[in-house]
């Protein structure tokens, strides 16, 4: 398949409000971590990577689909604005395509219901499973704001879900289907997310530390990062090719030798008839569990050398689980764009264990090719290779 | 338009362990399940799962993991290989409900397992493990466009080169008090697709062969596609719904449209060509 050009791009999350703020906080090294914000309900017990300002209401027209997930991918749409138009006019609204991740959906507001079902006896005014909870409920809301009504799905695979989204944008292109995809993911914070990985023994109390020696676990983010791909077009970065693979090995952890992580990038390669040693960095999945790190580490050094340049950006932004994908591939267009890899906030010193070259600051490079890695749930890995505007 | 090759198809719905039972349930006067010779079954069998696993998983899973197999098996594909999609809407809505019941007590520690057992993707993860299969899946939804988006998908895939694939719908009763008076019962189905025209693979023997049947995906208006048969009330509601018209459209011989988004006015349909008339063309 045909590289895909990357024209336009924005994105929200605890490091700002708009796509420039998220820049300028990428170059600068500076985390957007924080405490939980009272409205999730869990004040005070977790750190997080909250949207760091009031979320605008939606349109009259779209009330029904109010929720805190429909007000973050709100605010990146909103950014879009004149490249959608351009694309409209170029391909037709029919013809652009809206493809999105997320975990969550809108899960938090259901979790309010739930708990005003117990005291009140009925579901409260406003709340509908199809438009409040399901995930599909993001996508009339991105169409609407967004003026198109090309193919609109949803995928979610937890945390790799914005990261296929590239892939199947790329074989719905191809196909013929549209001729242009917004694609991305959203989530937003809530107790279930928080207090299951909780559960799960791998929520670190303090910011996340990917990849540093100290690490002690995950912070769980929200946001919310949109990508425009079309057929032919001038951007800043091309999407070359998309590795998928699943690691048929257990639900939760890793393989230990990092096989899917490893099988996924190779694949990513292969469809883009690259070799290893085209790719400058790596935008690691880095979530700042022990295991998940080190299994990481060791997939890429196996297949890149110990030399390869790695940076981890959830100590930015935290995991944001299915808008986690998208987001990382736009940090990795801003990084080839701008001539930089971001420093990995929280890595150093950098575990000694770990046999790849991890930035502790902002590094000058010019960035042929790079890859972004995300991995989930069920095993689910997925390597996205990025290439400079060719 | 897009043209396919549907292979073969799963079912599984209570009092129907396979599109066979489903097929031979039109006695003429009967009502459907009426039929006391077709097999009957009030629980997905799930053979592809782990015996342990099978008594920890949701019946969504179970009956996403048997569907899954069902196709796999009759369109002859290897289960270590093939790429699985996975559409439902609502998709472990049990298990979340479940967490959102513990989620009440502040105090309470998440269950773990029911934490990773509710993402969309669980059944992609548990058949993946159990088939050993290292390819890529996906777990989609689109509400009621979730079959047709689903199908796409499929095309993509297929279109990219990574082999035929396989579209798993599966939809359980949506639990109160979330449903707020939603009724409909539970309801997996599969399809296997191949490349249009592509030698080699052969279904399996039987009333539901769906060996080299041409469909194709167009759109046009949902009026415009042929009535396949009125669905049981209990499943009408069901938003994957229109898999079970695209499985009764399958087990027909004759040439048929199914209206795969029959709640829009204009949306995707799909064409399957008279049994045996893709191998006549050759």
């Amino acid at each position: 398949m045909r590289p895909v050009p990357i024209t336009a791009y924005s994105l929200c999350n605890a490091m700002g409000m708009t796509t420039a703020e998220v820049a300028r906080a990428l170059e600068d090294g500076r985390s957007g971590l924080g405490p939980c914000p009272p409205e999730i309900g869990l004040a005070g017990q977790a750190t997080v990577g909250a949207m760091p300002g009031p979320l605008p209401g939606l349109p009259a027209r779209l009330a029904a689909y109010d929720t805190r997930l429909a007000r973050i991918v709100a605010v990146a749409v909103a950014e879009l604005g004149g490249p959608l138009a351009r694309a409209r006019a170029r391909w037709g609204r029919d013809r652009v395509a809206v493809l999105l991740g997320t975990s969550t959906g809108g899960i938090g507001e259901s979790e309010q219901a739930y708990a005003h079902h117990r005291v009140h006896g009925a579901l409260p005014a406003g709340y509908s499973v199809e438009t409040s909870h399901a995930l599909d409920a993001t996508l009339p809301v991105v169409a609407a704001l967004a003026d198109v009504a090309g193919p609109a799905y949803v995928l979610s695979t937890a945390c790799s879900s914005s990261a296929k989204v590239f892939a199947a944008a790329q074989r719905l292109i191809h196909l013929g289907v549209c001729d242009a995809a917004l694609v991305g993911g959203v989530d937003s914070l809530c107790q279930l997310t928080i207090r299951g990985f909780s559960g799960l023994e791998v929520l670190s109390a303090a910011p996340c530390r990917p990849f540093c020696r100290d690490r002690a676990g995950i912070n769980i983010g929200e946001g919310a990062a949109l990508c425009l791909l079309e057929r032919e077009g001038e951007g800043p970065a091309r999407l070359l090719a998309v590795g998928e693979s699943s690691d048929a090995y257990h639900m939760t952890s890793p393989h230990p030798d990092g096989l899917g992580a490893r099988l996924a990038m190779e694949r990513a390669l292969q469809a883009a008839g690259l070799a290893p040693g085209d790719v400058d960095h790596i935008n690691a999945h880095g979530t700042g569990t022990r295991q998940n790190d080190s299994a990481e580490g060791a997939a890429i050094a196996g297949l890149f050398g110990p030399g390869m340049t790695v940076v981890a950006t959830k100590g930015y932004t935290g995991h944001q689980l299915g808008a986690a994908g998208a987001t990382e591939v736009a940090f990795t267009v801003i990084a080839i764009a701008g001539g930089f890899v971001p420093m990995s906030v929280g890595a150093a010193p950098v575990d000694p264990e770990i046999a790849v070259r991890v930035t502790t600051a902002r590094e000058a490079m010019r960035t042929r090719a790079a890859i972004s890695n995300s991995f989930a749930f069920g095993g689910s890995n997925v390597s996205v290779l990025v290439g400079g505007p060719g | 338009m897009i043209a396919l090759e549907l292979l073969a198809v799963g079912l599984w719905t209570p009092g129907f362990a396979d599109a066979a039972a489903w097929s031979s349930r039109h006695v003429p006067g009967d009502s459907p399940g009426a039929n006391a010779d077709a097999p009957r079954a009030d629980a997905p069998r799930a053979e592809l799962l782990p015996a342990m696993l099978r008594r920890r998983t949701s019946l969504l899973t179970r009956m996403a993991a048997e569907v899954a197999a069902q196709a796999i098996a009759g369109a002859g594909l290897d289960r270590a290989a093939v790429t699985v999609i996975y559409g439902s809407v609502y998709g472990e809505i049990r298990t979340t409900l479940d967490l959102l019941e513990a989620l009440l007590d502040p105090a309470a520690p998440l269950s773990p397992t029911k934490f990773h057992n509710s993402v969309h993707n669980t059944a992609a993860g548990y058949v993946s493990i159990a088939a050993q299969n290292r390819g890529g899946n996906a777990a989609i939804t689109a509400g009621r466009s979730t079959l047709a988006m689903g199908l796409l998908e499929c095309a993509g895939l297929v279109a990219a080169g990574e082999g035929p694939a396989v579209l798993v719908l599966a939809e359980e009763a949506l639990p109160e008090p979330l449903a707020a008076g939603r009724v409909y019962g539970p309801l997996a189905a599969a399809f296997a697709l191949g490349a249009a025209g592509a030698p080699g693979v052969s279904g399996a023997a039987g009333p539901w062969d769906m060996s080299l049947r041409t469909c194709r995906l167009r759109q046009g208006l949902s009026a415009a596609a042929g009535s396949v048969g009125s669905l049981p009330a209990g499943l009408a509601a069901n938003p994957c719904a229109p898999a079970l018209q695209l499985v009764e459209a399958a087990l027909r011989a004759e040439a048929t449209t199914v209206a795969l988004e029959p709640h829009r006015e204009r949306g995707w349909l799909i064409d399957l060509d008279a049994r045996g008339a893709a191998a006549e063309a050759r």
